[in-house]
């Protein structure tokens, strides 16, 4: 019983201790995401399937952002998505020739 | 011996006499997956170095003040060194994309993935098992990491002379870079017996 305390204690006090000091440097070290991206990747269906050929829905966006994919590339989302996808890249092209 | 020649002795068998990646075939997985692009081998050679050498001052403080003294070493060991390389990894990721995202494209999937990287785990290893005090840990680390970035440097070099030379076509790409490699590795071997 004392094994078991003391491994539950150690590991639990190194996560939290390196969890902090992570937490504090992503803080720290942000990186200031294009809104387009963070457009994008709000519309997609968040399944991180691969199925476009990216590997997960963050680079997919980024993907279809810098216009490297089509927006028709997400099969999970289908139809809507694309329509989604479409709109969104409107609004920003509108908001874009506006400024 | 005195204790200085005893560090050089370290350095030089985990650098050139058991070189991590040619001789002791740990961390082959970005060793040949970064290796054409030879931007991308410099900046994991650093990260590697890093986060080897960072890894190895911490899991040995782990190592002897917690987990010897407290008998929690044949079970713990494995948990808690992957916790403390995860997160240096996460850290120097985090460093990265702030400071080069262009890098930081370059290497992809691989920089994440040197959390699972063996070279790293294995240096802990050999310091726990060979009883190495904490010097000579920082030294067997930075010898070890020195070694892996110098196979990288040989073998993205090779490749980039490569891609311009003609092959025949079932050589192209990895095949042939395996097969440098082991001829690489061939010439490591005459370093052998050179310490005893």
């Amino acid at each position: 019983m004392k094994t078991f305390i003391i491994s539950v204690v150690t590991v639990g006090g190194f996560s939290a201790f390196f969890g902090a000091l992570l937490g504090y440097f992503a803080e720290k070290y942000k990186v200031e995401e294009n809104p387009l991206f963070k457009a994008i990747y709000d519309v997609l269906p968040h399944g991180e399937c691969s199925a476009c050929g990216f590997p997960g829905c963050h680079p997919c966006a980024e993907a279809i952002g810098e216009k490297r994919a089509p927006v028709d590339v997400c099969i999970v989302g289908g139809a809507a998505t694309t329509e989604k996808i479409k709109k969104v890249l409107e609004d920003f092209e509108k908001k874009t020739s506006e400024n | 011996m005195s204790y200085l020649a005893n560090l050089g002795k370290i350095f030089v068998a985990s650098a050139f006499v058991n070189n991590i990646v040619l001789l002791q075939f740990l961390g082959l997985c970005s060793y040949i997956g970064l290796t054409d692009d030879m931007h991308a081998s410099i900046g994991m050679g650093y990260a590697v170095t890093f986060v080897t050498v960072l890894a190895a001052a911490v899991t040995w403080i782990i190592d002897r003040w917690i987990l010897i003294p407290f008998n929690l070493q044949p079970f713990l060991q494995i948990v808690s060194f992957i916790l403390v390389i995860g997160s240096l990894v996460g850290l120097v990721e985090i460093y990265i994309r702030k400071m080069s995202p262009h890098l930081y494209k370059a290497m992809g999937i691989y920089l994440p993935l040197i959390a699972t990287n063996c070279l790293i785990l294995g240096v802990t290893f050999i310091n726990s098992l060979q009883g190495f005090d904490f010097v000579e840990s920082i030294v067997e680390a930075i010898g070890a990491a020195i070694g892996y970035f110098m196979a990288m440097l040989i073998l993205a070099g090779i490749r980039e002379r490569l891609r311009n030379s003609e092959l025949p076509d079932f050589f192209k790409g990895k095949a042939i870079a395996y097969m440098v490699s082991g001829i690489v590795a061939l010439a490591f071997m005459g370093f052998q017996g050179m310490i005893k």
